[in-house]
């Protein structure tokens, strides 16, 4: 492996690498196959690789390339000894700066050979054929939460992420050298922003967040200026907004939430940008909110990108009471449903229910309960939206909730493979008991007003769901007791990858969730990806700080 | 292969996942002007606003209000009270320049004090009592959910002297786990074609290896490829975790009354 990391070097600094050529808007809107240009890998969002020679076959030769520690923060990172330079190291930033990166939680974007890697406050360009970082961008923050970035979005030979203290940066792609920097929300206002932006067409979408109460939006800049082309706020904020109904009042909607934590996914043809939104607040008390279904939180949604006005929703979770946001990805699917060809959004949410809509018209398909010990809703609305029963809102004395806060599954992005006509994602039926501990009727702020003692996991599985019934296909169990990993990938080759909770990266069969490969590297904490270099397929993972890459040697 | 389902329990899960406002870290105000703040406060602001600012029906909850948290140095929350901000004109509060910026500083003092995920100051301390249930029906209960494998006259003698929170009791011991307690032994039992079972603590186990701790102390690592070499693992706490979707809270409340009588 030294050899080869060692020759790979040498080759690199007397051969230049081929020069980069412009992301266009045709290179983002292809099916995902050789690159990985978008967060969910294309606009389907179904990260879907075409690649084949990585394959149930062949899967047992795939080997370690190479791996790659990120080293954040504003120190040079260490001579390796086998690499003659370190790393441009450029920063940028308004405030101190100090604050940890945690691990890589994000997608890893591959264009012209490099890859594109993120931690909060730090964004790396990573030789794909070597692992050794080419530069590093490094943001000097002025706070908010540092849980997680998920990634960059690319477009011409530009590059944009979000900052924890809700800034979106932008970078050449070549130099990591900045082209300017846009505030998108306040963070003494308590928003954090962790999303990867998405480009489509000439508009550069990003999602922010908030755990206090305050309103969550979608905004939508320019990519060469920065302007500001549009903002979506998921909830009503000015009289006569559509959905102000659905709340006890004006001030409610205003500070009702509804984070914007997950990218979604584009249909060209309807020209709508369909994702979906976090939780109202506060989240656990409903004295200042009402008993309406306080839209468009918990919420998949269509807007037209072009405009940023909604085109349909879909509640699946009105009314939420559990933190059970609904930012997860939706896939889009075209098929069969009910013997009549649909073109679809499914998604499987948080709170343990899955949700097919029609994406042209939002038409409500289908509603089942995928958590194997779901307990926390006892009817549907008339358009299939789980509400919930309000003896298993937190109380005094508690009340035993299942999934737990965290989710049946959380932020982590599913797959799904049109060979099999499976969503794959985790299944986590795990318990908490949840204490209601300020019972003012005005209810609590924020995530407040209560506190969740974790009871433990009754079962883990990563689970193969038939979008046309809603059901698991087949569930493969996990050991242990999170969600197996930082999300999926499905591959023509017939394998899905993920990390299954126990300190395995594994490729499973699609068709069964058979174990067919898997390399002991440690927790894998992003989705697994894959992409064409030089005629190899490689698979790329991520544990902690490391970027592991394998391909067929 | 449900039992395969059931990993060995770790610690307890931390439910936080994070902090407000990491950073900046709001400036420290001067104390004199935040006690006269919180004078003047209650005086002219605490009728609709509430004592802990939390609001009422006729005045905004100021410790979520964007304005008020963006404050700096009193440039949004002293226009406010003198009826100088957009839109809120006729919010004209009869009060001196001098006031206004000393119930500026107790305001953001208070703000400084929301906690990890948006929580209002204090939020942690407030402790309802959470023995809501029935004791006398919790015996039942108990006798006929718990009775085949504990006593309260063995196991469970004093339990309500050892964990002395209610609150951490139910959660004791709906896990059948509790901090303090011996930790549970999670065993396995593996067994190769053609040899003797090898029996041990479970270390670790996934699709494709098992690792015990054997008698003699060592640990013993054995390649798994399906169903081959044969695993059996023996969790305690299956029953407890069985038993999770099937209790109704009120056998819960009704079990906790009962178990928190035993001293």
């Amino acid at each position: 492996m030294a050899r080869r990391l060692l020759t790979l070097a040498a080759a690199l600094l007397l051969a230049p690498l081929a020069p980069a050529q412009n992301v266009t808007n045709a290179d983002l809107a292809k099916p995902l196959r050789n690159e990985w240009l978008t967060y969910n890998g294309d606009y389907t969002a179904r990260r879907y690789s075409a690649l084949t020679a990585v394959n149930r076959q062949t899967v047992k030769h795939l080997s370690l390339a190479w791996t790659s520690k990120m080293t954040p923060g504003d120190q040079l990172a260490p001579l390796t000894g086998y690499s003659k330079v370190r790393p441009a190291l450029i920063t940028g930033g308004e405030g101190a700066g100090g604050l940890g990166a945690g691990g890589i939680k994000g997608t890893i974007l591959q264009r012209d050979g490099i890859l594109y890697v993120t931690q909060p406050d730090n964004t790396y360009a990573v030789d794909a054929r070597s692992g050794e970082v080419l530069w590093h961008y490094y943001w000097k923050t002025r706070g908010g939460t540092h849980i997680g970035n998920r990634g960059v979005a690319l477009y011409k030979d530009y590059l944009f992420f979000e900052t924890p203290d809700d800034y979106l940066v932008s970078l050449e792609t070549k130099t990591g050298k900045e082209r300017w920097h846009k505030k998108i929300a306040d963070v003494e206002g308590g928003y954090f922003s962790t999303p990867a932006p998405i480009v489509i067409k000439n508009h550069v979408v990003v999602g922010t967040g908030n755990d206090l109460d305050a309103p969550s939006f979608l905004k939508s800049f320019d990519p060469e200026t920065g302007e500001l082309q549009w903002t979506w706020y998921v909830t009503p904020q000015n009289p006569g907004d559509p959905g102000l109904d659905s709340w006890k009042n004006l001030d409610a909607a205003r500070h009702g939430g509804g984070g914007t934590w997950v990218t979604g996914a584009y249909d060209p043809e309807t020209n709508y940008y369909i994702m979906s939104t976090g939780n109202p607040t506060p989240s656990w008390t409903n004295g200042n909110r009402g008993d309406g279904d306080n839209l468009y939180t918990c919420s998949l949604v269509a807007l037209d990108v072009d405009t940023g006005k909604l085109k349909w929703f879909m509640s699946t979770s009105p009314h939420d009471t559990h933190d059970y946001d609904s930012a997860q990805t939706p896939v889009l699917v075209d098929g069969l449903f009910k013997g009549r060809q649909r073109k679809m959004a499914v998604t499987a949410a948080r709170n343990g229910y899955f949700f097919v809509v029609d994406r042209v018209t939002g038409e409500h398909l289908l509603t089942t309960k995928y958590g194997e010990t779901t307990n926390w809703s006892d009817r549907l609305t008339p358009r299939g939206g789980p509400y919930p029963d309000p003896a298993k809102d937190a109380s005094i004395g508690g009340s035993l909730i299942s999934p737990a806060s965290g989710g049946t599954v959380n932020w982590q992005p599913p797959a799904y493979s049109p060979q099999t006509g499976l969503l794959y994602q985790y299944e986590n039926n795990g318990f908490s008991d949840a204490f209601l501990t300020d019972p003012d009727p005005r209810g609590a702020m924020g995530l407040g007003g209560k506190e969740e003692l974790s009871i433990g996991t009754y079962s883990n599985y990563i689970s193969g769901i038939d979008y046309k019934t809603g059901k698991a296909r087949w569930r493969h169990s996990l050991y242990g007791q999170g969600t197996g990993g930082g999300g999926l990938l499905a591959t023509a080759g017939g394998l899905l990858f993920s990390g299954d909770g126990s300190g395995n990266l594994v490729a499973f069969d699609t068709a069964n969730g058979n174990p067919l490969w898997h390399a002991h590297i440690g927790s894998i904490s992003n989705a697994p990806q894959t992409f064409l270099l030089d005629g190899h397929q490689y698979v790329i993972a991520a544990s902690g700080d490391t970027v592991y890459a394998f391909q067929l040697l | 292969m449900l039992l395969f389902a059931f990993a060995p329990l770790a610690v307890a899960q931390h439910i936080e996942t994070s902090t407000f406002n990491q950073a900046p870290k709001r400036p420290a105000e001067d104390p004199k002007a935040v006690e006269h703040g919180k004078q003047v406060y209650t005086q002219k602001c605490a009728s609709c606003h509430a004592a802990d600012l939390r609001g009422t029906d006729t005045g905004v909850n100021i410790l979520r209000s964007q304005p008020a948290l963006t404050d700096h140095g009193n440039d949004h929350l002293t226009p406010i009270m003198l009826g100088q901000w957009t839109g809120m004109q006729t919010h004209k509060v009869d009060i001196s320049n001098a006031d206004a910026a000393a119930v500026g500083a107790y305001v953001r003092s208070l703000l400084a004090l929301i906690g990890s995920q948006g929580r209002a100051p204090y939020d942690a301390m407030k402790q309802p009592n959470i023995v809501v249930g029935d004791a006398v029906i919790g015996k039942t209960t108990f006798a006929k959910t718990c009775g085949s494998c504990h006593s309260v006259d063995g196991d469970l003698k004093g339990f309500a002297r050892r964990v002395s929170s209610p609150k951490l009791m139910q959660q004791a011991w709906l896990r059948g786990t509790y901090l303090g307690a011996t930790p549970v032994v999670v065993t396995a039992t593996v067994t190769e074609p053609g040899k003797a079972a090898v029996a041990g603590t479970l270390i670790h186990v996934d699709d494709f290896l098992v690792t015990l701790k054997v008698e003699d102390g060592t640990q013993e690592t054995f390649v798994r490829n399906g169903a081959v070499p044969k695993v059996v693992v023996k969790d305690p706490l299956d029953a407890h975790r069985t038993l999770l979707p099937k209790y109704t809270d009120k056998d819960i409340h009704d079990i906790t009354a009962y178990l928190v009588t035993l001293k």
